[in-house]
């Protein structure tokens, strides 16, 4: 069952179509509802490793369906603390949760001066309006 | 006489993977097609691999994007439908 649209308030976004929770040093990275939709139902995501660092602005996994494979981009720099085992195991729950349970992956920021570059919910839809 | 050096042989992957046409099959192949199968929850395919390796059963190592990635060849068909009353 595929999730109803929607931009949460509290995240921030990054123009690739990546979310980012932040929580202190850390942040929750995911893709948004209109990557997933994009690309229909997932099939496949390919992970990084925990303990890797990801760089702003630069690929650190891939999401596929079963008509693309799409590189992850990451909205922040860090350390990779946490895969999501679940989104591994079962690629669709980002189509049915993309915010909540198909999270993809918890870092540890390294330059977290790099949220104010983020977008906010309002900015991110203007984004979207216009691809 | 020669008889072919290659042969197309159906494959399923043995780890999380697509396999997509062009993608090289270790030892001298090559994906033509492939797909993910919601059936099977595998990738499948097609590909040409050396006549000496295409037994059904035989391993096969598929470079998805830089990684290496097992699968096993099959045979024919894929995907058999369990008959429905």
């Amino acid at each position: 069952m595929a999730a109803a649209e929607s931009y949460p308030p509290e995240l921030k976004y990054h123009s690739e179509h990546d979310w980012a929770r932040i929580d202190g040093d850390e942040a929750v990275l995911g893709i948004t509802w209109f990557a997933q939709d994009a690309l229909g139902e997932l099939v496949h995501y390919e992970a990084p490793d925990e303990g890797s660092t990801v760089t702003k602005d630069q690929p650190y996994g891939e999401v596929e369906s079963v008509k693309a494979v799409s590189d992850v981009i990451a909205p922040l720099s860090g350390e990779v603390l946490e895969v999501n085992r679940k989104v591994v195991d079962e690629p669709e729950t980002v189509n049915e949760d993309p915010y909540g349970e198909g999270w993809l992956i918890r870092i540890r920021l390294s330059e977290p001066s790099e949220v104010d570059a983020l977008l906010d919910a309002e900015a991110y839809k203007q984004v979207v309006a216009e691809q | 006489m020669h008889g072919p050096e290659r042969k197309l042989v159906p494959f399923v992957m043995d780890e999380k993977a697509v396999p997509r046409t062009g993608m090289p099959i270790e030892g001298g192949g090559e994906v033509t097609s492939g797909t993910h199968s919601p059936m099977l929850d595998r990738g499948i395919g097609l590909g040409y691999v050396p006549v000496a390796s295409a037994a059904t059963g035989n391993e096969l190592t598929i470079d998805v994007r830089g990684r290496p990635r097992r699968a096993h060849i099959v045979k024919r068909p894929i995907y058999e439908r369990e008959e429905t009353g």
